[in-house]
């Protein structure tokens, strides 16, 4: 495990200035954590334990989320952390390398289960490609423009229904241009890579008893 | 991180973290001085009669997580907001500058009736519902913590449709400091000289509220200040409804309306509540001593909801916003004066 800070003075100094200088910073302050976020990844995968853990395991980083800490005793400033999720879909549990960003260090790896944090990309990328691969929603990729919606799905968390557990996202399918139409929709189980059922996902299409 | 907004005597950070917990405040200070280390709903416990379905909302075990939207996208479930709705980033929105983000930050200026304030909203999308996040920090101190509903609703089944809303706020308020703190319960007895009183609690611990006694709960520094006060902010509830369970033989969901726990770093944020919140008592205010400690306090904010299904709430459910309310007692020394934009300016 690097040593070396993950977050610079100047850089902890310049994210103070963007912060309170929303909304113009708002870009140069997303490209900045980005930055910071991308190199602690790096260095939560390079950890021999994190590594340890993830061999042979089908995983992904799916979100980094930058906070502060209290003081501890004897300490005037936050401790500046990052948690860095990583899905394990063979056994469907998060797990979060804390990482101090000054020191460089993986203070902590945590194992989340329960936990549904927001979609990759990669992820909605895969989901998409798994449910257009499905006989039902071949034929949306006749659209010339077509674009997905998507977060985590209900079905992870319904205990009766097979994805309850797993990785699983709601696909939307929208047509592109100017005024887009809803077209489709989808559950993928990621963590069997499989279109799963959506009748967790609260009837969608279903219009109100009694009304035209 | 991401954002800081400087305004009303305020300086208020927030963010929205990616493990779907919804809009996070934190580093609130009010005239310079600390009093929210970090605070939000992190989840929303739903359940409908009948039983089936009850839902937690939000982070974690067992719950379907927020998904910000912009702050233009419609009222409306969650598949019926197009693309180009849904928010990318956690910064402050703007039509030109940051047209992705999730954050609405407003500066109101004051006028007649109320301070300068600063407003601080996201909405976020869960399956069919939607909600709102919103926190309003006032000029003289108040903060307003509001839940809104919005979306649809889950089914139009009439027997069972029904359903309660009990949102959780986890708040960290570390009065002009971390630690010291202790928390303590309003009590009005009666009418009688002196039959208003402060109750200590001493321990971690479930506390439900009294209407018949005016109940409200207080967090202060317990280092006096030079005129011997003790800087707090009081909590004052703002429920529609008892916990469940207490009155009847029905299920219960919800059993307390406040928590006092201890402050542990990186711990019990929610996310191991299931669908009920037993967790929060058997597991977080497990009786260790909290006078003198930094203290955390989770509240529920609770709201029956009864669908006008073939009325008002046919498409979506028009917003609506519950709200409670923190307000500082002797955080400062004497009445903030021109607050209001009166002839003179007010309190003189």
């Amino acid at each position: 495990m690097s040593q070396a800070r993950l977050i610079t003075e100047s850089e902890e100094s310049r994210l103070t200035e963007l912060e309170q200088g929303q909304p113009e910073s708002a870009e140069a302050l997303q490209a900045l954590i980005e930055e910071i976020k991308t190199r602690t990844v790096r260095a939560a995968l390079d950890d021999p334990q994190v590594a340890e853990r993830l061999e042979g395991k089908r995983s992904r980083v799916v979100g980094t989320d930058l906070r502060e800490e209290k003081p501890r005793d004897g300490e005037r400033i936050e401790t500046r952390l990052a948690e860095v999720g990583i899905y394990d879909y063979d056994d469907n549990v998060l797990i979060v390398p804390i990482i101090d960003l000054r020191n460089g260090v993986v203070a902590a790896i945590e194992e989340r289960r329960g936990y549904h944090p927001s979609l990759a990309a990669e992820e909605i990328e895969e989901a998409k490609n798994i449910a257009l691969a499905h006989r039902e929603f071949q034929s949306l990729t006749e659209y010339s423009e077509l674009e997905v919606v998507a977060f985590p799905a209900r079905a992870a968390v319904t205990e009766s229904h097979p994805g309850f557990g797993h990785r699983c996202v709601t696909l939307y399918f929208w047509t592109g241009g100017e005024q887009p139409e809803r077209v489709s929709q989808a559950v993928v189980d990621l963590s069997t890579q499989e279109v799963v059922p959506g009748d967790a996902e609260g009837e969608p299409f279903v219009e109100p008893q009694g009304l035209a | 991180m991401p954002g800081t907004v400087n305004f009303a005597d305020w300086s208020v950070s927030w963010s929205i973290p990616t493990t779907g917990e919804g809009l996070v405040i934190s580093f609130a200070n009010f005239k310079g001085t600390r009093v929210l280390y970090r605070a939000g709903a992190p989840f929303v416990l739903v359940p409908y009669h009948g039983n089936s379905p009850t839902f937690k909302d939000g982070l974690g075990h067992q719950g379907a997580p927020f998904t910000p939207v912009k702050p233009t996208a419609p009222n409306a479930p969650s598949w019926q907001i197009p693309p180009i709705q849904w928010a990318t980033n956690d910064n402050q929105y703007d039509p030109v500058a940051n047209p992705g983000g999730a954050v609405m930050v407003e500066q109101i200026p004051h006028d007649l009736l109320e301070p300068d304030k600063v407003v601080i909203w996201a909405k976020l999308q869960c399956a069919n519902y939607q909600y709102v996040h919103r926190w309003v920090f006032h000029a003289d101190g108040a903060i307003h913590a509001e839940a809104g509903l919005g979306g649809r609703l889950f089914h139009f089944n009439l027997s069972t449709m029904g359903h309660i809303h009990n949102f959780y706020f986890r708040l960290d308020l570390d009065i002009a400091g971390a630690g010291n703190n202790l928390v303590q319960r309003f009590a009005h007895k009666g009418n009688n000289p002196s039959d208003d009183q402060w109750l200590d609690i001493n321990f971690e611990s479930k506390e439900t509220a009294d209407p018949n006694t005016y109940t409200k709960w207080r967090v202060l520094n317990k280092a006096p200040k030079p005129n011997g006060l003790n800087r707090s902010y009081e909590l004052i509830p703002g429920s529609d409804g008892a916990p469940d369970g207490i009155h009847t033989s029905a299920s219960t969901y919800s059993r307390g309306d406040l928590w006092v726990v201890l402050y542990k770093p990186g711990a019990e944020d929610g996310a191991d509540v299931g669908v009920t919140d037993d967790v929060l008592t058997t597991k977080y205010a497990n009786g260790e001593a909290a006078n003198g400690q930094d203290v955390v306090v989770w509240y529920c904010l609770r709201h029956h909801h009864q669908p006008r299904q073939l009325g008002e709430e046919t498409i979506v459910v028009p917003y609506e916003f519950l709200s409670f309310h923190l307000e500082p007692r002797d955080f400062v020394d004497g009445t903030i004066r021109n607050l209001y934009a009166t002839t003179p300016p007010s309190p003189l």
